[in-house]
Order: structure tokens, then sequence, then C-alpha cells
């Protein structure tokens, strides 16, 4: 288990969660996702800065769920995450994260954090956007 | 001098360094449409966009021609002083000719952004689906916009003309653009957000000729209350869309150049029903249901932002993460709906009518 710390991949990278239910976008590539409440509840603290240890920590104090199996989706919930260019690992002092999830007092019934992928934006961004220029028009680039 | 740094990838083992200087380009484009845009032939607009005044100086009667109409319900026939200034030519009439590009050709990105011309002062994109280039100078509050050729103009920029440097402007004065259509009563709008082909527009159109009043079918901007004012008085329909509406197809604006859409003023259509701007106090997801009914449900925040911030953000190349903030923060300002959208398109203005007076009101 990585120890470094792990944040959004800003700036192309944006998110927000909205009543428990984040909502993210990857602006380089056109791709937008949801996650569910339990995988909204880990963007929260990557939002903030983070560790793994943190993110198995916030699943053991929110849901019904063993180290062991908690530990398994944190993994793969980041693996996950990192193939979508959402966020990135640094190599830093991670004293300064804010750290010790807090303990609800009732669990809730575990979940695995899940995320959706939708790609129907895509086309919007690779459009052409000079794909009408000939010879006469513009622009003409100059040589350097 | 504002100076900016950006890499010149050129092919080879190496890669040279150059600075484009956006502000000396700025003056050199400005230069040319000072160049193009001459009395007599220069012919002046104003308009009221959001209570904000944005005057237009085209470089021909030609060119106003083809680019204010959809913006007509919102000219102002005094002469305030204008808080934006936007200078449009063509080069092929006015017989200019633009500076050389001062980037490489790998410098145009997606959205038609070009690295070095994306800034606090200075911002500068080639406009996809058009022949367009816009750049714009926030500390002097002149845009700049070039077509290569006033005749050619296609349905997209009559449809939503300036749209870049408008919304670029606007969000300079918190007014982030949404690509989502308004209508409703007075007191209390609703915003019905989502892409191209949701239902968005075939909703809106719907409440033509309703007691419903009609900001927009496709674009607003969107201030903090939240406030949707509108933009343009244009429609889109696909050809089929006429299947649904067919007393639109007597309304097609003559002489468009080949589209598979076709574009309508709707001044034209319903005069009086089209209105600047309406508060908004719900947000509704479209849902196609193929069903005969139209009904509204409860939804979630996120499935609100969900439908309309991705296609907002990736329409127009505003400062993306801004925008994404704003949208968020205005749609947990208004509950969230979805409009299940039935076949029977009567019902759907009727619906939205007691879900304002009934629920919101």
């Amino acid at each position: 288990m990585s120890h470094s710390a792990i944040r959004i991949n800003s700036p192309a990278v944006v998110g927000e969660v909205l009543d428990n239910e984040a909502v993210i976008i990857n602006l380089g590539t056109g791709a937008y996702y949801s996650l569910n409440n339990s995988g909204s509840l880990l963007w929260t603290y990557i939002e903030q800065g983070t560790t793994s240890s943190n993110l198995i920590a916030a699943l053991l104090n929110r849901y019904e769920v063993s180290e062991s199996l908690a530990t398994r989706h944190v993994e793969h919930f980041l693996a996950v995450l990192q193939d979508e260019a959402l966020i990135v690992n640094l190599d830093n002092d991670t004293s300064n994260l804010p750290n010790n999830p807090p303990v609800t007092a009732e669990k809730l019934s575990f979940e695995p954090p899940h995320l959706m992928k939708y790609t129907d934006m895509q086309e919007l961004i690779l459009l052409d956007p000079i794909h009408d220029v000939d010879e006469k028009g513009w622009p003409h680039i100059k040589q350097i | 001098m504002i100076l900016f740094t950006m890499w010149m990838r050129k092919a080879g083992p190496t890669s040279s360094r150059f600075r484009v200087d956006a502000l000396d380009f700025f003056d050199q484009v400005y230069a040319v449409s000072q160049d193009a845009i001459k009395v007599p032939q220069a012919v002046t607009y104003t308009f009221l966009v959001a209570t904000l005044t944005i005057r237009v100086v085209f470089c021909n009667q030609r060119l106003a021609d083809q680019m204010t109409p959809a913006l007509r319900h919102l000219v102002i026939k005094d002469n305030p002083a204008a808080a934006f200034t936007i200078y449009a030519w063509d080069s092929e009439s006015t017989q200019t000719a633009m500076p050389d590009a001062v980037w490489s050709a790998d410098a145009i990105q997606v959205q038609g952004r070009i690295d070095g011309f994306d800034n606090e002062r200075i911002q500068a994109a080639f406009l996809p689906l058009t022949d367009g280039f816009a750049i714009v100078d926030f500390k002097r509050n002149i845009g700049l916009h070039r077509v290569q050729n006033a005749q050619t103009i296609s349905i997209h920029q009559r449809s939503y003309p300036f749209r870049t440097l408008i919304s670029w402007w606007a969000m300079r004065r918190n007014l982030v653009f949404a690509h989502g259509a308004a209508v409703g009563l007075e007191d209390a709008g609703v915003l019905i957000a989502g892409p191209s082909g949701s239902g968005k527009s075939t909703s809106a159109l719907a409440c033509l000729g309703s007691d419903l009043l009609y900001v927009s079918d496709d674009h607003v901007l969107l201030s903090d209350q939240p406030y949707a004012h509108g933009l343009y008085q244009s429609a889109k329909l696909r050809r089929e869309q006429f299947d649904r509406f067919p007393t639109l197809r007597a309304h097609i604006v003559p002489d468009q150049p080949p589209d598979d859409k076709a574009l309508l003023f709707l001044d034209e259509i319903a005069p009086g029903q089209v209105t600047s701007g309406l508060p908004i106090r719900a947000f509704l997801v479209p849902r196609v249901t193929g069903e005969r009914d139209t009904s509204i449900h409860q939804t979630s925040c996120a499935k609100v932002m969900m439908s309309l911030a991705p296609s907002s953000l990736f329409l127009i190349p505003v400062e993306q993460q801004v925008a994404f903030r704003k949208l968020a923060e205005m749609v947990r300002k208004v509950p969230s709906f979805e409009i299940r959208l039935g076949t029977d398109l009567d019902q759907i203005p009727e619906q939205i009518h007691s879900f304002i007076t009934g629920t919101l009101l």
C-alpha cells in the first residue's frame, strides 16, 4: 500500500460532490463520471489531498466492512481513478494532510466504490476547429 | 506588455522555445479590424445582454444581416456607452489579410484554444463548426470576430452569433454560459438542462403558443440567484423534428446554406412570448420515455449537474474550472426534478405550468 499523497489531477480534472454523489469531468479527454455514495465519500478526501490509508479508514469508519475488504476496494478504486487520469500520486510529505475520518455513530451497509464513465461529450472536443482553412484563408503559420 | 511562453514542438530531436506576445498579436488583429471596418460601409448595432450593453460594429450590412437576427430581440435603439465592443468583419469582402499566426500548427488545442492565448487579459480561439476566429482583450473590453467570407456564414454562426466572445466576456461578469432551455412564468422559470438530443429543445418548442414565457430552447447565461438571461431567439431543428412541429415549417428562414438543421427565428413565430430572462426556481432533467404522458418527479442535484455541466463546458472554450464550480453552486440553490417527456407534446407546457403554479409558487 502506497503512502504517497493522492490528489485530484487538477486543473485537467474538476469534480463536485452534490448530495453525496460526485460528478467529475476530465476536461482533457471529454469523459465525465459519477460516483456512488462510498466512491463520493472517498472523493471528498481525495479533493483535500489524502493517502490510501486514510481512505481505508474512511470506509471503516462509515461502513460495515472488514479492513481487508476495504483495503482491496480502495486499491482497486484508486487504480481505476488512475487509469482514467483523474488522480495523481505525489511523493510529497503527507504529514500535513487532513486525516482521521470521523466515525459514524451507526454504520451503513457497505457498497463498494464505483465509478460510472460517460463518453458522449467526447465528440464535441474532437471537432477540428480549423478544418476549412485553405491556402488563401488563414492561419499562415509563421516559420520560426 | 504581457509575455507568455509556449513550447513549439518541431520535428527533430529538440524543441525550440519562443515567446508568444498575446497582447501584441491582439493589437495586430485590432489594426486589421480597423482597416476592414470603415465608414460608410460600417454598421453598428447595440444589444442589451443580461443588463449589459454590447455594441457590435460590422464591416458592412451584408455581414450584419447574417449575424444580427438571432439577437434582434435584444436590440436597443438609444446609444448608451457600451460595456463591451465587438468588431466583426470578413476577410474576403474587405480584402484584408490576417497577420501571420505566431503559434505552431500543433498549438491549436481542443475547442480551438490556442496555446499562449488563455490568460487574464487575452483569450483567443478558432471557432469549431465555423471559419471564425475570436480574440478578446478584457482590459479594453474589446472583442474581435473575423470570418473568411460573409457569404458563406454557416447556420451555426447565424444561430449563435458571437457565442464565444459573449460567453468569455460574460464569465468575467459572473454570468455562466449554460446549455439549457428556459421557460416559465414571470416569477418562476425552469431550466431544462441537457445536451443536444436530450429532449430539451423539443420541450421548449412545445411551449410555443402556450401561456409560458420563453427565454431560450438551447443557450442561456446564468447569474448567481440563479437567473437565466436569454441570448438567442433562434431555434435549429433537424428536418425530422418538423413532423412534430409542422406549423413551424412555414417559418424556416429562406436562403439557408446546406445543413442538417433548419434555422427559425422565434419572434416571427411567437411574438410577445420571447422574454429576456426569468428567475430559475427549479432545474429539470429531460428524459424521453416513449410513453404518451408527461410527468415531473424529484431527482438529485447530481443528475442535474451530469445533464448540465459537460455539454455547457465543452460547447464553448470558457474558463472551465470556474464555470464548473459556479454551475454546481447554482444547482445546489434550487430543487432538482426530472421531466419525463411523453409523446403528447401538448402536455409538456401544461405539466410545466401546473408544476410551477403548484410546486414552485
